[in-house]
C-alpha cells in the first residue's frame, strides 16, 4: 500500500530524513518511535505533503500513484489521513460545516453521493459518541478554545469520519491522561481492518499497550535504525533509546 | 436620425453648479441661511485635498474634476425594487431611486403612533420647529468640505423621529439606488434621526448602484441620540463599481444611550466614510463595526472618531478589511477623551487581510487622552491568509481554491455575528459572498 523508498527531506536546507525505507502493507498497524528530533513528525508531514519540507532524494508510492507529486488535498482524497500533533484552530469555521465539506469531498473522490443533512448529522453524532465527545462542539469553530485532549479526539473523530485507507497519527497519545488516551486507543481499533493500514507516531510505548503494532521501528537521526515486532517496543520501555543510538555510533 | 438616439433627460439635465445655490421655492429662511454659510464655507475651503491629515491616503480630485449633474426624476415599479429589498425581512420601508423620493412605494403600514418616518422635505413642512431645532446641530459645517457642500445642497434624504419610550420592533430599510444613467450625477442626501428618551430604533440605510454610470453620493445621517435610547445603524454600501461615495454619520448621545453602528462597504470606486460619535453625557456606550472589501481598483476609507466629553462612557470599535488586486483601504480610528471623562473603557481594534502583493491599506489608530483614570487599548493586524490552516484544510481533502474561500470568509464573518437580525444577516452574508467572487458552495461552510 506504502512504499518508501530512500527518502531525503530538509527543511530550511538542514537534513531532517536521511533515506527512510518503509513498507506498509494493507492490514498492518505499524508503530515509529524514537527520541525527539529524530525526524519521526517530519515524516508523517512530508507524506501528507506539508509544503515546509523539500524532498531532495527518494521517492514514495501510495498503491499505484507517485505520492510526492500530489497535492495535499489529492492524498487526502486518495485515502490518506494524519491526525495531527498539533491541530490546528481555524475561527469562524464551525466543526459541523468543516467536518461536511471534508467528508463529501471525500465521498466524491471516492465515486459516493453527496449525504444528505440529516444523514450526515446522524453520522457525526454517533462517531462522537465513540469518542465521547460533546456534541456542542459541532458548532463551535474548528478546534477554537478546544483542550488538547479535545482537540486529538477531534482529530480521531475526522479519521473515523473520513475512514481512510491509510491513517497516520502523530504523537496522538502525548499530553492525554489514561481516559482519553482508552479513548483515542478505542478509534483506533474500530478503524482496524484488513483492508486499512495505520502508522503511528510516537515517543511513548504505553499507546502500544492499546493498539498492538504488527512492526515497530526505531526512528534516529533521519533512519529506521532497527525494526521489529511488539516487543521491541517494549524494550524501547524499560531500556531507553541509548543502548540503540550508541551502538550505532 | 440623431436626435431621436439622443436621451430626453439630457436636454434638461441642469448640471451641478458647486457654487451656485439652488435654493428650493418657497425654503424656510432659517434654511436658506443655513446653506448659504455652508456654501460660504464650501467656497472658502473647497475639497479636501491630501495636504490636510485626515485626507492624506485620499485623493478625491476626480470628483472636483468631473462635471455632474443634478438628478432627474426617475419612475420605478414596486417589482423594480423588490429585488433589491432584504429578503423575508419585515421592515418599515422608504425608497429613494437616482436621488428622488418615491412616494409611492414608502411601506409605513403598523407605525405606532406619533412616529413620523418621511422625506426630509416633508417634514420641513409638516415639523418645521422639529427640524429646525435638530438640522445641522451635529455634523460640524467646519469638519470637511464635503459636509459644508452636503448642507448647502442638500437635496433629499429621510427623516425619523421617534418619541419618548416608543421601542420599534420592526427595522427601518431605507433603499437609495442608482440606476443606469446618461449622464454623470450627484446625489446629496441628508438624513436625519431623533431618537427621544428611552427609545429604541433599527435603521438600515442600503447605498445600492447598478449599471456602468459614473455617479457621486454624498451623504450626511445626522443621529440624535437622547437619554437612554438605543440605536441601531447599518450602512450598507454596495454602490457601483464606477461610482463615488463620500458619507459621514453624526451621532450625539445622552446619558445612559446606546448606539450599535455596522458599515459594510462592499461596492464603489472609492468611499470615504465618516463616523463622528459626540459622548455628550455620562454612561454612554457606543459600538462600530465596520467590514470593508477592496479589489480591482476600489478605494475605501474609513475614519472615525468617538468623543468621550463625560465620564464612565464605555466605545469598542472593530474594522476588518479584505483587500485583493489593486484594492486600497485606510483606517483611520480616533478616541478623544477629553480631561473630564474619567472611566472611560475605549478598545479599537482594526484588522486586515491583504490577498495580493499589490493591495495596500494604511491603518492608523489617533489616541488622544487628557483624562487620568481610563482604560484605552488599540490594535492593528495586517496579514496573509494563514498557511497552516490552509493546509489543515487542504488536508482533510478541500481544494486550495475553497480553502482559501472559507478562510477568506470566515475572517470576515466576524462583523456578522454583531448582526443579530437574521433576515439582514443571511442577506450581508450573500452580499459579501458575491463581492468576494467566491464560489456560493462555500455558504454551507459557514
Amino acid at each position: 500500500m506504502l512504499t518508501i523508498k530512500n527518502l531525503h527531506a530538509n527543511i530550511d536546507d538542514k537534513a531532517i530524513l536521511k533515506g527512510i525505507n518503509l513498507q506498509v502493507n494493507p492490514g498492518e498497524v505499524h508503530a515509529i518511535m524514537g527520541p525527539n528530533g529524530s525526524g519521526k513528525s517530519t515524516l508523517a508531514n512530508v507524506l501528507v505533503g506539508r509544503e515546509e519540507y523539500q524532498i531532495t532524494q527518494g521517492e514514495v508510492r501510495f498503491e499505484d500513484q507517485d505520492l510526492l507529486n500530489m497535492a495535499p488535498e489529492e492524498r487526502a482524497r486518495a485515502g490518506i489521513f494524519l491526525a495531527f500533533q498539533y491541530p490546528v484552530e481555524i475561527p469562524g469555521v464551525s466543526n459541523i460545516n468543516f467536518l461536511k465539506a471534508a467528508l463529501n469531498n471525500v465521498r466524491a473522490a471516492r465515486g459516493l453521493a453527496k449525504l444528505d443533512a440529516i444523514d450526515l448529522l446522524q453520522q457525526v453524532k454517533d462517531k462522537m459518541q465513540q469518542v465521547k465527545m460533546n456534541p456542542d462542539f459541532l458548532y463551535r469553530s474548528v478546534n477554537e478554545g478546544f483542550s488538547g485532549g479535545e482537540k486529538k479526539r477531534n482529530e480521531v473523530l475526522q479519521m473515523l469520519l473520513l475512514e481512510p485507507k491509510l491513517a497516520l497519527l502523530d504523537e496522538t497519545d502525548s499530553g492525554l491522561d489514561i481516559d482519553a488516551l482508552k479513548i483515542v486507543a478505542d478509534g483506533v481499533n474500530a478503524l482496524r481492518s484488513p483492508e486499512r493500514a495505520i502508522v503511528l507516531v510516537t515517543h511513548y510505548q504505553r499507546l502500544l499497550d492499546y493498539i498492538v503494532p504488527d512492526f515497530v521501528h526505531v526512528l534516529s537521526g533521519g533512519q529506521i535504525i532497527k525494526s521489529g515486532d511488539k516487543n521491541l517496543a517494549l524494550e524501547l520501555e524499560q531500556q531507553g533509546y541509548g543502548w540503540l543510538t550508541e551502538a550505532r555510533a | 436620425m440623431i436626435m431621436n438616439t439622443l436621451p430626453t433627460m439630457q436636454q434638461h439635465a441642469t448640471p451641478f453648479n458647486l457654487q451656485n445655490n439652488p435654493v428650493p421655492a418657497g425654503e424656510q429662511l432659517w434654511l436658506q441661511q443655513i446653506r448659504q454659510n455652508a456654501l460660504q464655507h464650501f467656497v472658502k475651503h473647497g475639497f479636501p485635498t491630501t495636504r490636510q491629515e485626515d485626507w492624506k491616503y485620499t485623493k478625491i480630485t476626480p470628483l472636483a474634476e468631473q462635471v455632474y449633474y443634478l438628478p432627474t426624476r426617475t419612475q420605478v415599479s414596486a417589482e423594480q425594487i423588490a429585488e433589491h429589498l432584504i429578503p423575508n425581512l419585515d421592515s418599515y420601508l422608504l425608497v429613494f431611486v437616482n436621488g428622488q423620493y418615491q412616494t409611492e412605494l414608502a411601506e409605513l403600514s403598523g407605525l405606532p403612533a406619533g412616529v413620523i418616518l418621511c422625506e426630509l422635505t416633508e417634514a420641513l413642512t409638516q415639523q418645521p420647529a422639529l427640524v429646525q431645532a435638530h438640522l445641522t446641530k451635529i455634523a460640524a459645517t467646519a469638519k470637511h468640505g464635503l459636509s459644508a457642500l452636503n448642507t448647502a445642497h442638500m437635496q433629499t434624504g429621510y427623516f425619523l423621529h421617534v418619541p419618548a419610550n416608543i421601542k420599534l420592533t420592526k427595522p427601518i430599510q431605507l433603499i437609495f439606488l442608482s440606476t443606469e444613467q446618461e449622464l454623470p450625477t450627484t446625489y446629496q442626501l441628508r438624513n436625519l434621526v431623533i431618537a427621544d428618551t428611552h427609545s429604541k430604533l433599527t435603521l438600515i440605510e442600503n447605498y445600492i448602484g447598478i449599471g456602468s454610470t459614473n455617479y457621486w453620493t454624498n451623504t450626511l445621517t445626522e443621529i440624535h441620540v437622547e437619554d437612554h435610547a438605543q440605536v441601531e445603524h447599518f450602512k450598507l454600501l454596495q454602490e457601483s463599481q464606477s461610482a463615488y461615495h463620500t458619507g459621514t454619520l453624526s451621532v450625539q448621545q445622552g446619558a445612559h444611550s446606546q448606539l450599535n453602528s455596522h458599515s459594510f462597504a462592499l461596492g464603489g470606486r472609492l468611499i470615504r466614510s465618516d463616523s463622528d460619535i459626540v459622548q455628550t453625557a455620562e454612561y454612554v456606550s457606543s459600538e462600530l463595526n465596520g467590514l470593508y472589501l477592496a479589489k480591482g481598483k476600489q478605494h475605501i476609507d474609513h475614519h472615525t472618531s468617538i468623543d468621550h466629553a463625560q465620564a464612565y462612557g464605555s466605545s469598542r470599535e472593530l474594522y476588518k478589511g479584505i483587500i485583493d488586486e489593486q484594492g486600497r483601504a485606510v483606517f483611520n480610528g480616533r478616541v478623544l477623551v477629553r480631561q473630564d471623562a474619567q472611566k472611560i473603557n475605549a478598545a479599537q481594534t482594526n484588522k486586515n487581510l491583504l490577498l495580493s502583493e499589490q493591495a495596500e491599506i494604511d491603518t492608523k489608530p489617533q489616541l488622544e487622552i487628557y483624562a487620568d483614570d481610563v482604560k484605552c487599548a488599540h490594535g492593528a493586524t495586517v496579514g496573509q491568509l494563514n498557511a497552516s490552516e490552509l493546509f489543515y484544510l487542504r488536508s482533510r481533502g478541500l481544494n486550495e481554491q475553497t480553502a482559501r474561500s472559507i478562510l477568506t470568509f470566515a475572517f470576515a464573518n466576524e462583523l456578522l455575528e454583531f448582526v443579530n437580525q437574521i433576515q439582514l444577516r443571511n442577506y450581508l452574508r450573500h452580499c459579501i459572498i458575491q463581492q468576494l467572487a467566491q464560489d456560493p458552495t462555500i455558504l454551507e461552510m459557514l
